[in-house]
């Protein structure tokens, strides 16, 4: 038989227990819901900061983008024109986007280039297919000035295949510790059709061969990255070479094509004159004209919970991640 | 020493019996936030993961060297006038996964754990008085109460092409006819909605439940 002692030391422990488990169930309501509050709320601010970092990326490639297309699109602009082209561009890009960003988050966005704290370079062009020489028809030249050194941004060539010969033409980017790349092209036919042959020899490196397919008898070569632009064909670009170059072409008159390369800033007494100039020179020879090299931009975020205002530059010719 | 054992008898059944009911209670509590209610309906914390899933998608496919959203904007099919291997131009992909990297992650993150998705692709008309117009890339139906949605912007521009396998590569954007029913010179919805290199800002945007 269970005293009256006993069974109040049993009842003691039972209702300890019961308090017991009130209180872990009464702390696991209360801690769960502060979890989910806690995921509740940060669920607010978080969207906003990935928008805001999707729009910084979106913005900024963006305007890469546009400018690079607007850099290479016209040939007799002025600087002046130049940067209101891409000032009235850029705006209607932000209104776009600025649209979309209303619609889907609710949020402003705005973007704005400063042209006057962004960097002009220089632009050689030969817009028509001819022969690979300066203004003056020389065959073995300096595209700008021997020893002259700038920062390389672009540099391609649409060859014309059928019209370039077989004797090779040599392109060499030097910089001034002595290393370079020289690229010698010509025409060969080979078992399966006529190609591009590109030889290209890094001084500190070795040598790479590629036989290049043409599309409708054209090559387009980007010499930066070493490649064509359809990725089917690859070598050493200048990229082996690091720093400021200059860049000298021999036998440019075995090549018939067009070509385009950017300099970070303009070359003293180059071979070739100003796009702008008048009378303005010749599709068929090389001239010079502005590019914009590094753009200065500020984008505004405005958002229920996140507000600023970011000024950056935008470097048009070096992708940065 | 017969009182003292049933006295803990008692003791330890009544331990047990707040063990069960603990133990069930507690179940009951964790399963209200866990499980998708009946209606298809998600949790507030479960949204907020959804949410941040699609986003990581829609980020990671747009930063991808090979078929990012530009890509798969632009794979559109001149014969079956919606996306290339799409099912129907009213549904896109309807229940098929989506093409690339994108379908995979799509179907792995969602699909595989019985979550819906539908996506769109919102583009801005040549006239931008008139608001957006819609593609849809994929319809699964009707979304829940309960939905989220996440966007992602991309930007087109005149001098891209289409990416479908047997569309031409010498095409751009801005020689491809808008309207379906002429079509001479190619079909693509998606018009040049301004002047300049820039073609169209359009949005891709997944609603999950």
């Amino acid at each position: 038989m269970v005293t009256g002692r006993h069974r109040g030391r049993g009842q003691m422990i039972l209702i300890g227990a019961l308090a017991l488990a009130v209180l872990i169930i009464g702390l696991s309501v209360v801690a769960n819901s502060g979890y989910v509050t806690d995921v509740d709320t940060t669920s607010q601010v978080s969207p906003q900061i990935d928008e805001a970092q999707e729009f910084e990326y979106e913005s900024n490639k963006g305007v890469r983008s546009l400018i690079l297309r607007l850099n290479h699109r016209h040939r007799t602009v002025a600087d002046d024109k130049l940067g209101s082209l891409v000032g009235r561009n850029v705006t209607v890009y932000s209104q776009l986007l600025a649209e979309s960003y209303t619609s889907s988050h609710g949020h402003y966005v705005d973007v704005t280039y400063n042209n006057g704290s962004s960097e002009y370079g220089s632009r050689v062009v030969q817009a028509a297919d001819s022969h690979v020489t300066d203004e003056a028809n020389d065959s073995d030249w300096y595209v700008g000035r021997d020893s002259e050194y700038r920062e390389l941004g672009w540099f391609s060539m649409n060859v014309d295949l059928e019209r370039t010969g077989p004797e090779p033409t040599s392109i060499t980017v030097s910089n001034a510790s002595g290393n370079q790349v020289t690229f010698t092209i010509n025409r060969t036919d080979t078992g399966n059709g006529t190609k591009l042959r590109v030889a290209s020899t890094v001084s500190h490196a070795g040598d790479t061969t590629a036989l290049c397919d043409p599309s409708r008898n054209r090559v387009l070569l980007d010499f930066v990255d070493g490649e064509t632009f359809t990725g089917d064909c690859t070598f050493n670009g200048t990229n082996a070479v690091g720093g400021p170059v200059d860049i000298e072409v021999t036998g440019g008159e075995n090549v018939i094509g067009k070509y385009e390369l950017v300099y970070n800033e303009s070359v003293g007494s180059s071979p070739y004159s100003d796009c702008d100039s008048s009378p303005t020179p010749d599709a068929t020879e090389p001239c010079a004209a502005p590019v914009v090299w590094e753009a200065n931009v500020t984008t505004q975020f405005a958002g229920s919970q996140l507000n600023y205002t970011n000024t950056f530059n935008v470097s048009v010719y070096q992708e940065t991640s | 020493m017969s009182g003292d054992s049933r006295g803990q008898a008692f003791t330890l059944e009544g331990l047990a019996s707040a063990l069960i009911l603990l133990g069930a209670l507690l179940f009951a509590v964790q399963s209200v936030v866990v499980t998708p209610t009946s209606s298809g309906g998600v949790d507030a914390s479960t949204q907020a993961d959804l949410r941040q899933q699609a986003d990581d998608i829609l980020l990671a496919t747009a930063r991808a060297d090979r078929n990012d959203l530009s890509t798969l904007v632009r794979n559109w099919s001149q014969s079956s006038r919606t996306f290339a291997g799409a099912v129907h131009r009213h549904i896109g992909y309807g229940p098929e996964k989506p093409p690339s990297t994108f379908g995979v992650m799509l179907n792995q993150t969602f699909t595989q754990r019985s979550y819906f998705y539908n996506i769109d692709v919102v583009y801005r008309p040549r006239n931008l008085s008139t608001g957006t117009e819609r593609l849809p890339f994929v319809y699964r139906g009707e979304p829940s109460e309960t939905a989220v949605s996440a966007s992602y912007t991309v930007t087109l521009y005149d001098n891209q092409t289409l990416t479908a396998r047997n569309a031409s590569r010498n095409v751009e954007l801005w020689q491809y006819d808008t309207n379906a029913t002429n079509g001479e010179n190619g079909y693509y919805p998606i018009p040049n909605a301004v002047k300049g290199p820039v073609y169209n800002v359009v949005e891709v945007r997944i609603v999950v439940w």
